[in-house]
């Protein structure tokens, strides 16, 4: 079995962003008894998957928003009861208004060495629609700053921000580049759980890309990072060689992950777990029994070679042809038809022994992976 | 038996929605057939597609006991009669059984196309028409403009015509009086040989075969040994009965008398509507005249979304059957939809009713494609053949000479929309025959028409040139010669078969290119360009592009949530099912249908 990592969810932020779609609380009142929870899940859990873990991921919500002592102590619990391996990516998303000297001097004496910095967007005109704290100026700082102290640095960057053009998208992912980042996250902006954004688009349609549009700049960002040496390893992921995640790896080859806090997700290998979605509820199941697991699917046989091949198509290097073509003949028929079409009008292809998505095909790959669920 | 003196047979004919069921259910009211507690509405319309279309289908009988201000009891028989345009042979036999009609004119509306095509088939049965001016409870009544009409336009005597209101119960006494007065009893020979005409049949489970009928001559009661003379079937009579509504059982039927039998026939198809019944020993000499065997006149093909329902839709389509003599299916194979059926029908609604109760009633998931005439294709070796879907028609080369299905059509209209009127009439190649004023602002048009013309969207066309007030009822006059041509749609360089229709030549051209634009609004990106194409033979008329579908992706997942991910995929998945894959191409439902949504 491959070496695990450990997801933490930390649900605290100053502000709810609009579009956020994850549990996000601005009342931190129940913060200290959210992080008690996360150390008694720890503690009965420890046993789900094999220790030592090579990689931990602070998520959000905010982490940097908390106290640097809390997110020490969970990595404590982790070392002290799973064990963390010397060399493993210690990642902690943070916001750039967090990044304070002071804040950033104490993740890294935790034994923080990656840094995940929600950037978005390096045009403050953009900014104000996301409901970002930060502005452009502030981002830079803290991304230079980051770069100087951490070295490995992710930046997400969203695509399809109201009033953004190919112009301005690709002049905030060449300032990253620019600014030192060794990986960027390049996501589309999706508005359907934002009542103002939607109201938005009703008014002023024009400020927002169309589909072909946004696939337009998705290429755009690709070529940008592409040229100056970031190589897109996954769908919405480019690093320079070395400095993939490591941790956002495990999920697409289904190595195991488990996941502590509020809407957490684990993978031992053949059962995908999630926690409760609530807080509230979170903390009160963990305090009766430790866990907070609401929902459990287990997956064998040809569902779980579905998911593997659906998964693995989402990496550059896609999956083996061996794999996929013992798939193949116990596919559905119509889900056959719709492979063999991709192949066809070369949205799949078969190269050094991999089958793996094409450039066209990774714009459209949901009409391939509908053939694989 | 009943003295035949006292007997009156009768119908209730009128246009759609001028009130015929209310005024028949308050009719079962006065009469005591039901009390006013033990009434539903409109008892007669027993089918709920039926009556949340406002329509009646089937016909049934009500036997009732008045008693007149002359003091005498009739027995009065109303048979109802089935409501649209698709069902004229059955109107005709329901009223072949009668003496009389009880005309309806809704007193807000006057005379309307239904109207006239009903007393048209009563006065051709040689009834007795009594006019009866209905609504006029409503503010808007105008019985004066009703009565004008149905003297002008129909040309019967209306100024005795009672004045009802089905609705609160004004007038029904009077229209009773009339019937008892102006309608003739019925005539015929109590010792001749049984003849007895067959205007309605069902069938149940339980019993089989029922069968309503008219006695003409003689009489009917259990034990009898009887014989249809159109299809020969033999049977012997196990009960006879009326319904008051309740079914009730009799002694027997005799000379002017309106009831069911149950003779232990088990297929509707040999119990056709219209048929004579008569003694198997001792029979009639001549059956009743009018008998027809009603040839389906609309096509259209059937096909399950999901192949494996194949066999829930064969099943569906017999268990309806049983039910409808006039609805007709044989497998189809074709290329693009896999395995289905051809279905023919009366009618457009009737295949309209039929399509929905087999989605509604049997929950299946369906595509249909786009409705078609018979055809009679003379070919150069002089076969003659009979054509009612497109796929079968030989290459041109082959083809000496196509008719096609004429219709002569009635439309009643206020003369504000005359113009638009006359404007769809010569497009959809109309011939008028005449055009007429009756009153003031109301005219009449007789056109004849290619049936082809028709039963695309003709109805719906002319319902919105008229703001939904023009009427309109046909009926068939034969075949003629057309210069018809095949229209094939091409997906991707395929013919589909499911798509082609068979056009005018002169209006090929223009449909083609509406056609393919419209379908290029109704297909959905995929995941490569799909290209439409109309065609004659190899000749390519019209083109148009989908694009193929540059972005379907989900932004990035976080923390895990494989889950989430899948099950939107699925959400998708489950979208894409209810499209029928063609060749590669995944084609909506509605898309087989788009040659109705082109406007022209």
């Amino acid at each position: 079995m491959p070496p695990a990592g450990a997801y933490i969810h930390v649900p605290y932020c100053a502000h709810r962003c609009t579009y956020c779609s994850f549990v996000a609380l601005t009342d931190r009142g129940t913060e200290e008894a959210y992080f008690d929870a996360v150390e008694r899940e720890i503690v009965a859990r420890r046993d789900e998957v094999m220790g030592p873990l090579d990689t931990v991921y602070f998520g959000g919500g905010t982490p940097s928003f908390v106290a640097a002592r809390r997110l020490g102590s969970v990595l404590g619990h982790l070392r002290d009861l799973m064990g963390v391996e010397s060399s493993a990516e210690v990642t902690v998303e943070c916001n750039p208004d967090d990044l304070s000297g002071e804040k950033l001097a104490q993740l890294v004496d935790l034994g923080v060495n990656r840094i995940s910095i929600g950037v978005q967007s390096l045009h403050d005109s953009e900014l104000v629609w996301l409901e970002r704290r930060h502005d452009a100026a502030s981002a830079r700082r803290a991304v230079s700053e980051v770069v100087e102290r951490v070295g490995n640095v992710s930046a997400d960057v969203m695509i399809g921000i109201p009033g953004q053009s190919g112009r301005t998208l690709a002049e905030t992912v060449r300032s990253l580049v620019d600014l030192g980042v060794t990986h960027v996250s390049a996501y589309l902006l999706e508005i359907e759980k934002a009542p103002r954004l939607v109201k938005l688009k009703g008014d002023q349609p024009e400020l927002f890309p169309d589909d072909d549009d946004a696939a337009d700049r998705w290429l755009d960002v690709d070529g940008c990072l592409e040229s100056r040496g970031l190589v897109r390893y996954e769908f919405s992921n480019w690093a320079r060689p070395g400095f993939e995640s490591r941790h956002n790896l495990k999920y697409w080859l289904r190595w195991p992950t488990i996941g502590f806090g509020v809407s957490a997700h684990s993978f031992d290998g053949q059962t995908r777990r999630a926690n409760s979605g609530s807080t509230v509820e979170y903390i009160r199941k963990v305090g009766e029994s430790g866990v907070a697991v609401v929902s459990e699917t287990m997956l064998e046989g040809l569902a779980a070679e579905k998911e593997a091949v659906l998964l693995g198509l989402r990496l550059r290097d896609g999956v083996e042809e061996a794999q996929f073509d013992a798939l193949f003949p116990k596919l559905a028929p119509s889900d056959r038809d719709q492979l063999e079409t991709a192949f066809m009008y070369r949205l799949l292809e078969r190269a050094k022994g991999r089958v793996r998505l094409t450039g066209d095909g990774l714009l459209v790959s949901n009409e391939i992976f509908s053939a694989l669920v | 038996m009943t003295d035949p003196t006292y007997i009156r047979n009768f119908s209730i004919v009128a246009h759609i929605d001028h009130g015929k069921t209310t005024l028949s259910d308050r009719i079962l009211e006065i009469t005591g057939a039901l009390s006013a507690r033990e009434m539903t509405e409109q008892v007669l319309d027993d089918n709920p597609i039926e009556r949340e279309r406002g329509i009646t289908i089937k016909a049934r009988s009500v036997t009732l006991n008045y008693r007149s201000e002359d003091g005498h009891t009739y027995l009065f028989n109303l048979i109802d009669t089935p409501g649209h345009v698709d069902f004229t042979y059955e109107v005709s036999r329901s009223l072949a059984a009668c003496e009389g009609a009880v005309l309806v004119v809704d007193a807000t509306q006057g005379v309307e196309a239904q109207t006239l095509a009903n007393a048209y088939l009563a006065i051709h049965n040689d009834l007795t028409i009594v006019p009866c001016i209905n609504k006029i409870d409503l503010p808007s009544a105008v019985p004066a403009m009703a009565r004008e009409q149905i003297e002008e336009v129909i040309g019967i005597p209306a100024q005795h015509a009672p004045l009802t209101s089905g609705k609160v119960g004004t007038g029904v006494k009077d229209l009773l009086e009339h019937i008892v007065h102006d309608i003739p009893p019925p005539a015929g020979d109590p010792g001749a040989p049984l003849r007895a005409l067959l205007f309605d049949s069902w069938f149940d489970v339980y019993r089989g075969v029922t069968c309503l009928v008219r006695v003409k001559d003689g009489s009917i009661r259990p034990g009898t040994k009887i014989r249809l003379m159109g299809t020969g079937v033999a049977a012997e009579v196990q009960e006879v009965g009326i319904y008051t509504p309740k079914q009730q059982v009799v002694s027997e039927l005799s000379v002017g008398e309106v009831g069911y039998l149950i003779a232990g026939i088990k297929d509707l198809h040999a119990t056709k509507v219209g048929d004579t019944v008569t003694e198997a020993e001792r029979p009639c000499q001549e059956p009743l005249p009018g008998f027809q065997d009603v040839k389906p006149m609309v096509f259209a093909s059937i096909f399950p979304t999901e192949s494996d329902e194949y066999e829930n839709l064969r099943d569906a389509m017999e268990k309806l059957r049983l039910n409808d003599a006039s609805f007709t299916f044989e497998p189809e194979s074709s290329t693009a939809l896999g395995f289905g059926f051809r279905c023919g029908y009366l009618g457009l609604l009737h295949m309209e009713i039929v399509q929905e109760r087999l989605e509604r009633e049997f929950n299946l998931s369906l595509v249909t494609t786009a409705p078609s005439v018979p055809y009679r294709v003379k070919t150069t070796r002089g076969e003659l053949l009979e054509i009612s879907n497109p796929v079968k028609l030989p290459e041109p080369q082959y083809i000496d000479e196509i008719e096609e299905p004429y219709i002569l059509a009635t439309i009643i209209t206020k003369d504000e929309f005359l113009g638009g009127l006359l404007a769809l009439a010569e497009e959809r190649r109309g011939k008028q025959v005449s055009l007429e004023y009756a009153g003031t602002q109301r005219a009449v048009l007789k056109y004849e028409f290619p049936l082809n013309e028709v039963v695309l969207d003709f109805y719906d066309k002319l319902k919105s040139i008229s703001r939904g007030y023009a009427s309109f009822d046909y009926q068939l006059i034969g075949y003629r010669p057309g210069d018809l041509v095949k229209l094939d749609i091409l997906i991707n360089g395929d013919a589909v078969d499911a798509l082609a229709f068979i056009v005018h030549r002169a209006k090929s051209a223009t449909k083609g290119r509406a056609l393919v634009e419209k379908m290029k609004e109704m297909i959905p990106q995929q995941m490569f360009e799909v290209i439409i194409q109309a065609a004659i033979g190899s000749k390519i008329l019209a083109r148009s592009t989908v694009r193929a579908l540059r972005k379907n992706v989900l932004a990035k997942c976080y923390g895990g949530d494989i889950t989430r991910k899948k099950k939107l995929l699925e959400k998708q998945k489950e979208g894409k099912k209810r499209m029928k894959k063609v060749g590669r191409v995944d084609l909506p439902q509605e898309a087989f249908l788009a040659v109705l949504r082109v406007d022209d």
